[in-house]
């Protein structure tokens, strides 16, 4: 039976971009393959000829090229598809058993739909399938593998006519060689389980990746997968590496006999390193622990390829200055699917300007928004939870907002900032700090700046430098209000801000449509001050017919520890109605404007203002 | 409460044996300490300390070798150098599988000499431990550090058991209990053979170092990477506090009357991480050599009936730790000697092989190292010398390990050339004679070789 072909909505729109663009191109669908569904989450350029190495090597586990998409006159006539496709030589791509999605692009339309997508089945015939444009989050409906296995790196440097990089690429090519081989099994952290190519540790050869939670040990005893119904989002699957050395799994090919030594004199040099191999896959949750061990071995190897290409394009070898390739794995711009890249470690942001480019162009993504920075690289489960900060608190509320109302959120990540922390005594006196720093968190987790979320201190001294308060104010208890923090984050990030003003807090429940089209375009969150109360706005549920209006508020005043479950049962972040505001007082919001420039690529904000220290 | 040690039975026959050959005696305990009880398998006694110089320098005959001997037997048990006694504990733990260790010291002697020699005995007992522990690649974390002094006064043949926690520089003996069973049959056979392949550079920060130093730092990394590894059994991972032996449950009761239960192998698969943990910088390292070590060992260990699991891989661990140390260790003696006769360095090194023996009256193993270029007679030697222990060539087992061949040398020899065909051959040596030279005369001067010990 054929299989249909998902599309998802934002993939759908950057093909949608390609084709308004109007020039001639071709590349590659990237997505997920089950044994319903080719599943389109993205695509990727590429170069004439169809040579998909260099896109492989951001892909992680589980994403695969399922499909090609390219330029002619008319989309709809199969029969010149049939000849582009015969001609295009596209043996490289295709997989056996495996259809492939194809969607060509006419010149003379603008955009993208259903009708865009066959199926190409044994490299001849064209078929037009179910196709279906979805809005789901896969990726929270998959399962997330991390892998990490630091792997030592040792090649001999010969700087002359570019021998190093053939000795690099062999011994890579060896490191591959080994990962996929059959003495190479996959441990899952905390648990019995051991996944290699022909055999299989703990683990019945009948189970899927979904039951691979149940057989982590927690330290209470129970697997997880016990507390599942409990858990919204499962924890990452982590995997490390390890080699077999018994005389009859050993990969390498070693003599039978007892070690022989061979001990070569003369100089020569060689570059050492440890690679920090960290792959990520993806994988649904059906998917049969038998085929676990290609799909991490793949990912392994893609990582392994991509740090030697980018140790090869970046280092000046002359100078004999060579930095460990560290990988940074990205959601960008809302697309379902995990890309992998691989930064040189002592290059900065600025540095990597054209790298970045690339990858933005490769993906047709907007280049006026930072998406490939390492500061935008996800925070896995794993990541999150060893933080300091608790991140993104209110996706854990359950409870609802307004009847019938549609929510406007926060885009993104944001770090809970309150009273207390940093060992530091606020209390009474610090919410507006603390709001103006959940405000610069989002800046930072958002790739804006890569300056650290500023400390009281640092605030009153901006404050002071800008003129707006004497020296002495410096180490004071002095609160702030909302039109100070537009001030530091102006002054600190260079961000602007707008100022909201209502003279009641009644008032706010007419501001429903105005701070939904705030999030919708800008997406910051916002810090409110009033009387002598300072909160931080994330989000409102607007229903607009009967203006009902709730806001989700995140609020500094709460002294505890760093505790999901009490905060979100006492409500130090949730759903509040309009009676939540002082109904006399008046209120200032600072509402800041997501930086749009189109020079944002070559530096970072905050980087260029005149604060020189 | 102080430790039980459970002695087995042969170790009484041994003492009278002793006692019947001479006035007073200093030897080894040989046996596995635990959490709960301590077992001695046997005692060795120390062998008396030869003058290498002299013996080298002069005719090879048995007669000059035996005067010799006589002559450096230390008057009273209080004359006694610690260091010989600790290069004996030395040579002696390279000879024994895994699990199996130098638990202590036992001194046979007339009452009045014994009462002389407290002191020494305590100096002994340190200087054995410091000795081991200084061989150590891998540090052994939460070891036991408690040693066993078994004192036997050779005229009323009384038993006098301590011991001390040689972890602790003030520590005092404290009473423990020595008590002689039969239970030869209760111990579990762990072992793996295992594919050894390493690449070690030596960069020229190491150049001035001996042969043994730049070959460790290669195999010291494997080592923390084996100990940090994962255990197979049978495929599988095992919770490392059960009990290893799974089948003794059933057997109980008959196993223990009638001692006839069969020997339990557990062959053991070990996966290893391809890096230790900690950090490692980058950088571009200026060698002046590199080395290849490329060869399958077989590794073999021993543990109690009633160990867990995590005993059994730690054993196991240990016998691989150990013979890839003695491996170096004696080929870098044998490199001295070559150094010495030909004044030339090899490019390929033969390591020897391991050969196994049974320890009398149980079903432990010993091993020994034999290069491809010695008789079977002077391993025989070697094991009287060290173990005292009598054996024929009948009785060795030979097969766990082969010897390279041609072939396999010049297997060895191409696979790595390859990789390296850019460096010119004769520039700088990757160690300095000098060095090992200098190792030559010190080694000498101690009089402690294993090598020359052996060919005494």
């Amino acid at each position: 039976m054929a299989k249909k072909v998902v599309v998802h909505h934002e993939a759908l729109s950057v093909l949608s971009n390609i084709c308004s663009s109007k020039q001639k191109t071709q590349g590659c669908l990237l997505g997920y393959r089950n044994s319903s569904n080719y599943e389109v989450v993205a695509c990727a350029k590429c170069q004439d000829g169809w040579n998909t190495n260099d896109i492989k090597q951001y892909l992680p586990g589980g994403i695969y090229i399922i499909g090609v998409f390219y330029s002619n006159a008319v989309a709809t006539d199969t029969s010149s598809i049939v000849r582009d496709l015969g001609s295009f030589g596209l043996e490289k791509i295709l997989v056996e058993g495996e259809d492939l999605v194809v969607c060509p692009i006419g010149i003379e339309c603008d955009t993208v739909a259903e009708e865009n997508f066959y199926l190409w089945t044994d490299g001849q015939t064209l078929t037009i399938p179910t196709v279906s444009i979805s809005r789901d989050c896969s990726l929270d409906s998959l399962l997330t593998i991390r892998i990490k296995c630091p792997i030592p790196l040792s090649f001999e440097l010969v700087t002359k006519a570019d021998i190093w990089k053939a000795n690099l690429q062999k011994e890579i090519h060896e490191l591959c060689n080994a990962s996929q081989s059959r003495s190479v099994l996959y441990h899952l952290k905390d648990s019995d389980i051991l996944v290699g190519s022909d055999q299989l540790c703990g683990l019945s050869r009948d189970s899927s990746c979904s039951d691979l939670h149940s057989h982590i040990k927690t330290g209470d005893g129970f697997g997880e997968g016990g507390r599942k119904s409990k858990k919204e989002q499962l924890s990452t699957l982590q995997f490390s590496m390890y080699h077999q050395i018994n005389k009859k799994s050993s990969f390498h090919a070693v003599p039978s006999c007892c070690p022989v030594i061979k001990h070569s004199l003369g100089n020569y040099k060689s570059v050492e390193m440890t690679l920090p191999v960290d792959a990520v896959a993806v994988v649904s949750r059906d998917l049969p622990v038998t085929d676990l061990h290609t799909v991490l071995s793949t990912a392994v190897c893609h990582q392994l390829t991509a740090m030697a290409a980018c140790i090869i394009k970046d280092t000046v070898a002359k100078s004999e200055k060579f930095s460990k390739p560290v990988p940074y794995h990205f959601q960008p711009g809302g697309l379902q699917a995990i890309f992998s890249v691989v930064y040189l470690q002592n290059m900065t942001e600025e540095q990597l300007v054209q790298r970045r480019t690339e990858v933005h162009r490769m993906l047709g993504l907007p280049e006026n928004q930072p998406l490939f920075r390492r500061c935008n690289a996800v925070m896995f489960h794993e990541d999150r939870s060893s933080y300091g900060y608790l991140i993104n608190p209110h996706t854990g509320i359950s409870s609802q907002g307004v009847k019938g109302g549609t929510q406007y959120l926060v885009d993104g990540l944001y770090s809970y900032h309150h009273y207390m922390q940093d060992r530091f005594d606020d209390n009474k006196w610090g919410c507006a700090y603390r709001s103006l720093q959940t405000l610069m968190s989002w800046f930072k987790l958002q790739g804006y700046t890569e300056k650290p979320v500023a400390s009281h201190k640092e605030v009153q001294q901006a404050l002071v430098d800008v003129g707006d308060k004497d020296p002495k104010f410096v180490g004071s208890r002095q609160w702030i209000g909302s039109m100070e923090v537009s001030y530091c984050l102006d002054h600190l990030l260079g961000v602007t801000s707008k100022i909201m003003f209502v003279s009641t807090g009644a008032e706010l429940t007419t501001k429903g449509r105005e701070l939904a089209l705030h999030f919708q375009t800008q997406g910051t969150p916002i810090m409110i001050g009033g009387g002598v109360l300072a909160h931080t706005i994330l989000g409102v549920d607007f229903n607009d017919v009967t203006g009902d209006l709730k806001f989700l508020i995140l609020d500094p005043h709460y002294t505890g520890a760093e505790d999901l479950k009490v905060i979100l049962d006492k409500g130090w972040c949730g759903w509040k109605g309009p009676d939540f505001w002082d109904q006399h007082a008046h209120y200032n919001l600072c509402m800041p404007q997501r930086p749009c420039a189109a020079t944002l690529f070559a530096g970072l904000l905050g980087l260029g203002s005149s604060n020189k220290d | 409460m102080g430790r039980t040690v459970l002695a087995d039975e042969t170790i009484q026959d041994y003492v009278e044996k002793l006692i019947k050959n001479g006035s007073w005696n200093l030897g080894l305990i040989i046996g596995q300490l635990t959490a709960q009880k301590d077992y001695a398998v046997r005692l060795i006694r120390t062998p008396e300390p030869v003058e290498d110089e002299v013996s080298e320098e002069e005719e090879d005959s048995d007669a000059t070798k035996k005067r010799k001997r006589s002559d450096n037997r230390p008057e009273s048990l209080c004359d006694v150098s610690e260091k010989w006694a600790a290069t004996h504990a030395k040579q002696a733990i390279r000879m024994l599988p895994g699990g199996i260790d130098v638990i202590g010291v036992f001194a046979l002697a007339p009452p009045n000499m014994m009462q002389a020699s407290q002191a020494k005995l305590r100096q002994i007992v340190f200087a054995i431990h410091k000795t081991l522990v200084r061989g150590q690649l891998v540090s052994e974390e939460g070891a036991i550090t408690d040693r066993i002094l078994l004192q036997i006064c050779s005229t009323t043949r009384k038993y006098t058991c301590r011991s001390i926690d040689v972890g602790d520089a003030k520590s005092s003996f404290r009473p423990a209990d020595w008590k002689s069973h039969s239970g030869g049959d209760h111990w579990i056979r762990l072992q793996s053979d295992i594919a050894v392949d390493l690449r070690i550079p030596v960069p020229v920060r190491s150049q001035n170092l001996t042969f043994l130093k730049q070959l460790q730092s290669g195999v010291t990394p494997y080592c923390q990477r084996l100990c940090g590894g994962i255990a197979l059994f049978n495929g599988k991972m095992r919770e490392p506090t059960e009990t290893l032996d799974q089948s003794e449950s059933k057997g109980r009761s008959k196993g223990r009357d009638k001692g006839q239960t069969t020997q339990q192998v557990q062959e053991i698969e070990f996966c290893m991480k391809a890096k230790a943990d900690g950090i490692t910088e980058t950088r571009v390292s200026e060698n002046v050599a590199k080395m290849a070590v490329r060869g399958c060992i077989h590794s073999r260990a021993y543990v109690y009936g009633k160990a867990e699991v995590r005993d059994g891989i730690k054993a196991l661990q240990t016998d691989v730790v150990r013979s890839l140390m003695a491996r170096c260790e004696l080929l870098y003696e044998d490199v001295i000697d070559v150094v010495e006769e030909e004044s030339v360095l090899k490019e390929l090194y033969n390591t020897p092989v391991r050969v196994f023996g049974k320890l009398p009256g149980t079903h432990l193993d010993f091993c020994d190292y034999m290069f491809p270029d010695e008789k079977m007679e002077e391993v025989t030697d070697r094991i009287e010398e060290l173990l005292d222990i009598s054996i024929t060539e009948d009785k060795l087992d030979l097969t766990c390990e082969r010897m390279a061949t041609e072939e396999d040398m010049e297997t060895t020899e191409k696979d790595d050339s390859q990789v390296n065909n850019q460096v010119v051959r004769e520039s700088n040596l990757g160690f300095n004679i000098g060095t090992i030279l200098g190792g030559v005369v010190a080694a000498a001067l101690a009089g402690f070789s294993y090598y020359i010990l052996g060919e005494t």
